[in-house]
């Protein structure tokens, strides 16, 4: 009798133990992930170079502000999981005399990954290819973009260098 | 104590309950001649908590059958049956699960009844078996910044031709409210044994089973069934 008194009581405790960790998605949980960008030399293209007075400004109605004035040597920028390509004005020397802001335009093919029940899912990119818009802008403070990872899933490395 | 466990236990399942005992106490105080002479048939019963389920969930339909033979004083071989759909309706994930489960296994009472009553408090292991299919209906993708919103994607994929066996335990307790006709309720506890997962999701649902866990084999899920005993013979 004391055996189905117990066995109740374990079948009762897991049931209410065993729905806890699933309903909300961890912070821990890697989900869609952000492009890191990597600001180098352009002359010793080895060499971290830190962009004085960085922004980063999506080209859309509102002109989101992805990432605010700082000067940074690495950024981390999300990308649209609408739309295979996102355009973003990268400003250095936001709102100093000498600011220049230059025009560029990522493209990239999205696939959806399950992740998990409280996640659902997360939006990962291939092909990514990014060009800077010379034809409007004669004076561009960015030399050049290198591709180092075409595929994003994930935030360890840089996927991008911009020598400038 | 036994007999304090199932008065309570009456006392939730139907007030009927106590009526059907104290017409069987005073059955056998009539016929106090019998000695032994418990009945041996085959149960067949319905589950009212998947009706109800049905009826009153908008996410759930289904139904199950439950059938058992006792093949000794204290074993029962027991099956149930059902047909499922449920669906996994939260705002970023969207799906239904819908197919059919048979669990098959056997019941063992554990409770010693007094002369002439026919409860039982039963723990049985099945073993379950279900096909399903599922339909990813919509969802979000996560991200860790809101700075560029996304949105839901509505494009319905079909998983077909899914499967999932499982080995379960079951505790019962069943009472006989009228000659022949037992409520009973159930609680089981289960544990995946393997499963065929479709291509870039996961099998939310499985019939049978109920809900899975991210992170551990295990499942639960109860039952509460009116079944009707078919005598066949005495012993």
């Amino acid at each position: 009798m004391k055996r189905v008194y117990s066995t109740f009581l374990i079948i009762m405790i897991l049931a209410l133990g065993g729905c806890t960790r699933d309903d909300v998605c961890s912070e821990n949980t890697p989900t869609t992930p952000l492009l890191v960008i990597d600001f180098k030399d352009f002359s010793n293209p080895e060499v971290e170079k830190s962009v004085s007075g960085l922004s980063i400004v999506l080209l859309d109605a509102n002109n989101t502000v992805v990432i605010p004035t700082a000067s940074t040597a690495q950024v981390s920028i999300p990308l649209d999981t609408r739309t295979d390509a996102i355009r973003l004005f990268f400003t250095m020397d936001t709102g100093v005399d000498n600011e220049n802001i230059d025009l560029v335009t990522l493209t990239y093919q999205r696939e959806d990954i399950y992740v998990n029940r409280a996640c659902s899912f997360k939006t990962i990119y291939n092909d990514l290819s990014g060009s800077l818009d010379t034809t409007t802008d004669d004076d561009t403070w960015i030399r050049r973009i290198n591709i180092l990872n075409s595929t994003i899933e994930n935030e360890d490395e840089a996927h991008i260098t911009i020598l400038h | 104590m036994k007999r304090i466990l199932l008065f309570y236990i009456s006392l939730l399942l139907f007030p009927m309950t106590l009526m059907g005992q104290n017409e069987a106490n005073e059955a056998t105080a009539v016929a106090d001649t019998v000695t032994s002479n418990e009945k041996y048939g085959l149960r067949l019963g319905v589950d009212l908590s998947k009706l109800l389920r049905t009826a009153f969930d908008d996410n759930f339909s289904g139904f199950e059958i439950q059938g058992d033979f006792r093949v000794s004083k204290k074993f029962f071989a027991a099956v149930e049956l059902g047909n499922e759909e449920r669906e996994w309706d939260e705002e970023n994930l969207n799906a239904i699960a819908k197919g059919s489960f048979a669990k098959v296994g056997f019941d063992y009472n554990a409770y010693n009844n007094w002369l002439g009553m026919n409860n039982a408090i039963t723990v049985g292991l099945r073993y379950g078996f279900s096909t399903f299919s599922q339909e990813l209906l919509s969802y979000e993708v996560t991200q860790t910044t809101q700075t560029i919103p996304t949105e839901i994607r509505i494009d319905p994929q079909e998983f077909n031709d899914l499967n999932a066996h499982w080995a379960e335990l079951i505790v019962a307790v069943k009472a006989e409210l009228i000659n022949n006709l037992y409520l009973s309720l159930n609680v089981q506890l289960k544990r995946l044994v393997s499963e065929k997962r479709p291509d870039n999701f996961d099998n939310l649902i499985i019939p049978g089973f109920n809900r899975t866990n991210d992170f551990s084999e295990f499942g639960v899920g109860y039952g509460y069934t009116l079944s009707y005993l078919i005598p066949i013979f005495k012993k």
